[in-house]
């Protein structure tokens, strides 16, 4: 099982996001508030595949907007894919 | 035969001579190729389990099944050629919607659904090279060609987007564009027409299957891992002349 916190999270979407952010506040959301695009959630779920081995579902990106149910979504996953 | 380490890169229309050939000059440098054909030939059937696979470009179900196959057996692909194709060459006044569908079907839909399912992995292990084989066609007008040279067109813009959403994980994709070939479908044009366009051609001649799939092992390549987005004309000179 991935343990996938906010922590981790933020430097995730740092580099997604081609930039810093000062916080990462688990509510905030993503798309709307702190301007993650499509090409940004792209670059998120791969890294986050990159760390964890898990693949989040393309169709559950819509519906994963904020930073807790990101993490909540990730440490739920239990297929881990082999590297 | 490749070493069991060898990056693995699928041809995806492995069945005409360019594909084929494409195929054989990739497993000449190590590499190791898996095949897939429309139907798969008899002659492969005892070849090592998990290289050749029967594929069609038009379902979705097809490209996920035989994807994850190959991704199970031999993990992320390192590279995707795409020589898939097919014409249907009509004047634009006789050609039906069907024939115009089916060639874009199978030459841009089917290139775009096999690209779109094996860049995640590449993505996620940060290297891979998609080589598309497109056409000269995209940049002549001929007379019958709208369907073909549509989709070959269509193919180069996939490229350049692709490279740009691609590249920050190490992704390149390129077009190799032939020209007049000596290949199967060549074969069925009538003499005097080769003749016609081997004298539109710089080097008075047509090219072979082995220097197109020369072109994509090149891309293939270390020397070519900051190439992408373009297009590599294979045509003798047919364009420039």
């Amino acid at each position: 099982m991935a343990l996938l916190d906010l922590q981790e999270l933020k430097a995730i979407i740092e580099i997604a996001l081609d930039h810093e952010i000062a916080e990462l506040p688990p509510d905030i959301h993503l798309y709307e508030e702190l301007g993650l695009d499509s090409i940004g959630a792209v670059a998120m779920i791969v890294e986050i595949q990159r760390r964890y081995h898990v693949r989040i579902d393309e169709k559950e990106i819509p519906v994963l907007t904020t930073p807790q149910l990101l993490v909540d979504y990730i440490n739920k996953i239990e297929t881990v894919i082999p590297v | 035969m490749s070493s069991p380490q060898a990056d693995t890169v699928a041809v995806i229309g492995a069945g005409g001579e360019i594909g084929a050939a494409i195929a054989t000059m990739l497993e000449s440098v190590g590499l190791r190729v898996v095949r897939t054909y429309r139907t798969l030939p008899a002659a492969v059937m005892n070849d090592e389990p998990g290289l050749h696979y029967a594929l069609d470009v038009t379902d979705p179900d097809s490209i996920k099944r035989v994807n994850q196959a190959i991704e199970k057996r031999f993990g992320a692909l390192f590279g995707m050629i795409y020589v898939a194709g097919s014409t249907r060459d009509r004047p634009i006044a006789l050609l039906e919607h069907a024939d115009w569908k089916q060639v874009i079907e199978v030459n841009l839909t089917g290139a775009f659904a096999c690209l779109q399912a094996v860049t995640r992995p590449m993505m996620v292990s940060g290297a891979g090279r998609i080589v598309l084989v497109g056409s000269v066609s995209a940049h002549i007008g001929t007379p019958g060609q709208a369907a073909y040279a549509a989709s070959k067109a269509g193919l180069e813009a996939l490229a350049r987007v692709a490279a740009t959403e691609l590249g920050r994980y190490g992704v390149t994709c390129n077009v190799v564009a032939p020209g007049a070939i000596d290949s199967g479908l060549f074969h069925a044009v009538a003499e005097q027409t080769v003749t016609k366009i081997v004298q539109r051609t710089a080097l008075r001649r047509l090219g072979t299957p082995q220097e197109v799939a020369g072109a994509v092992r090149f891309l293939l390549s270390a020397e070519a891992a900051y190439i992408t987005g373009q297009t590599i004309v294979v045509d003798g000179g047919l364009r420039a002349s």
